[in-house]
């Protein structure tokens, strides 16, 4: 079932914690109400790639050496009020919105984009628009400018809406209670955590099995054509 | 109901001290982490050498005095490595205590030095500097706004922000003169105490609200006052109980230090005294306290930086 904006304003001022739905700030309810969606706004901070530099992001990596890789390779901005960051055609940034979300355990939400920027070609997730019940935090717009014109944004904009999902019994696998979270309590824009993944790490362990083996045959191979040589020497 | 006796139990004295100086050992931490994830392979050895130095200082049981002067020298090696652009609500916080006509005509720089600069005399040149290791600490960066409004024909403008921030900056001078002048440092941490707003009942539009909040782990850029809608009244009235007010900086600054001497120091000293190491890895959880607090922090500034601009504005009504 999706919420109508009488029943997110009910969780919104559920006494219950349990039940409570945490939007903070809420600058304008009467602008942000839909009839089934609130709309949510940009943050101040950015994060784009510089590629000049990159490759590739090689996940085989020691993890915290990824994370510096992602680090040397990623630009942080944080824009003021009334300060632009202007997303050219084609390009694309992370960013977060302004509000900090917390569901509670049986609702679920799925952010979305707002008509008035997709007309300007505006995308505002990839594809990871579904936010589990118990998320905490910020959540993260993957901006992308699929329109013909460079797109100047400020934070504080109304660029995208959220709409809720009642679950028919709470959650016992609630965001914040996941064994592999990885973005759990983040109040500003987070890159990608990908190569946190568990399966990063059997796929590490197999990759330097093969290469210490590989290693192990070259020096077999080495070894033989030094001794061949040195018997050759001997004799 | 919120009173000041049920509300303002800070820690003692040295363990506020004792807190500082580990806090400070957390900042530093990430700090060198942060300008690894910039540097050259040999800049990170270093980097990550240093962070063992910090992590076994605070584990060897010194004093306070002690710690700090091991973090000082384990500091000035910044110098060597790359530097972590300062955040940018520092610049925001500027210009909201010292008025739009600040327009960054001062110098805000990060050094490798641990002591602060005397904030008794002004500086000579239009520069305020901020070490390093505090640059994303925001319980601070009142300092920075103080060495602001000395220089660039601000001077005026310090015995305003003196009494714009209250409590939050005689905080903030107690906590720079911890290790240098114990005495001094007292003395101010006892006036800043004084110059806390008492609760009102029930917290209400008060940082005691916002503490409530940080307890809860939620941003506090705003307040709520609304808590119930009349489900008679016409719905853009319905909706309008929800909206939030934003929050100034002296309110959220105050704030993050009832937070931090009332529960955050404890549980920092809790998780350094080894109590509670059967959950787990108490440096990263130490680190967590510290990084989660300050980055809320952070993060309520810049939103209601935003907040503020709309509302004076006229966009939200």
């Amino acid at each position: 079932m999706i919420l109508n904006e009488r029943q997110i304003l009910e969780r919104l001022l559920s006494p219950d914690a349990d039940k409570r739905l945490v939007i903070t700030p809420l600058l304008a309810p009467e602008q942000q109400f839909g009839p089934s969606s609130l709309d949510v706004r940009l943050g101040p901070d950015f994060k784009v790639v510089r590629t000049s530099r990159l490759t590739h992001l090689d996940p085989l990596k020691d993890p915290a050496e990824i994370e510096a890789d992602v680090s040397r390779y990623t630009e942080s901005i944080v824009t003021q009020p009334g300060e632009p960051f202007v997303l050219h055609p084609g390009e694309f940034a992370l960013a977060s919105t302004l509000e900090f979300i917390r569901l509670p355990y049986d609702i679920a939400a799925r952010l979305e984009g707002r008509s008035t920027w997709g007309r300007l070609g505006l995308e505002v997730h990839a594809t990871a628009g579904f936010v589990d019940p118990g998320f905490s935090g910020a959540l993260t717009f993957e901006l992308k400018n699929s329109g013909q014109v460079p797109l100047p944004l400020y934070a504080g904009l109304r660029i995208a809406q959220l709409c809720f999902f009642l679950l028919s019994e709470p959650s016992q696998l609630p965001y914040q209670a996941k064994r592999y979270t990885k973005y759990a309590g983040r109040t500003g824009t987070v890159g990608s955590q990908y190569f946190k993944d568990p399966e990063y790490t059997a796929l590490r362990a197999a990759a330097r099995k093969t290469a210490v083996e590989r290693q192990g045959q070259e020096t077999a191979v080495s070894g033989s054509f030094k001794g061949s040589d040195r018997s050759g020497w001997d004799n | 109901m919120a009173t000041w006796d049920t509300d303002w139990k800070p820690v003692a004295w040295d363990e506020a001290r004792r807190a500082r100086a580990i806090g400070l050992a957390c900042r530093l931490d990430r700090q060198l982490q942060e300008a690894a994830a910039a540097a050259t392979r040999a800049e990170a050895r270093l980097a990550a050498a240093l962070r063992a130095e910090v992590r076994a200082a605070v584990f060897a049981g010194q004093g306070p005095e002690d710690l700090f002067d091991t973090l000082a020298v384990l500091h000035e090696q910044l110098a060597y490595l790359p530097r972590v652009p300062l955040p940018a609500g520092i610049a925001g916080l500027l210009k909201d205590l010292l008025g739009p006509a600040w327009d960054g005509d001062v110098v805000v720089a990060g050094v490798p030095q641990l002591r602060w600069p005397s904030l008794e005399t002004a500086p000579s040149r239009p520069v305020a500097v901020i070490p390093l290791a505090e640059a994303k600490n925001p319980l601070m960066w009142p300092l920075v706004a103080l060495q602001g409004a000395a220089v660039g024909g601000y001077e005026g403008r310090a015995g305003a922000l003196a009494e714009a921030l209250g409590a939050a900056l005689t905080f903030a001078r107690a906590e720079a003169l911890f290790a240098a002048d114990a005495a001094a440092a007292r003395a101010l941490w006892q006036r800043g105490e004084e110059r806390l707003p008492r609760p009102e009942a029930g917290g209400s539009g008060t940082p005691w609200q916002l503490v409530s909040m940080l307890a809860d782990g939620v941003l506090i850029s705003g307040y709520r006052r609304g808590t119930e809608a009349d489900p008679g009244a016409p719905i853009y009235q319905q909706l309008a109980v929800v909206k939030d007010e934003p929050a100034q900086p002296a309110e959220i600054l105050t704030a993050g230090w009832i937070y931090w001497y009332t529960r955050a120091a404890a549980e920092l000293l809790a998780l350094a005294s080894g109590a509670g190491q059967d959950a787990g890895d108490p440096w990263g959880r130490m680190r967590a306290l510290v990084d989660g607090l300050d980055d809320l922090l952070c993060r309520s500034l810049d939103v209601a930086a935003i907040h503020r601009f709309y509302a004076a504005e006229g966009a939200i009504g």
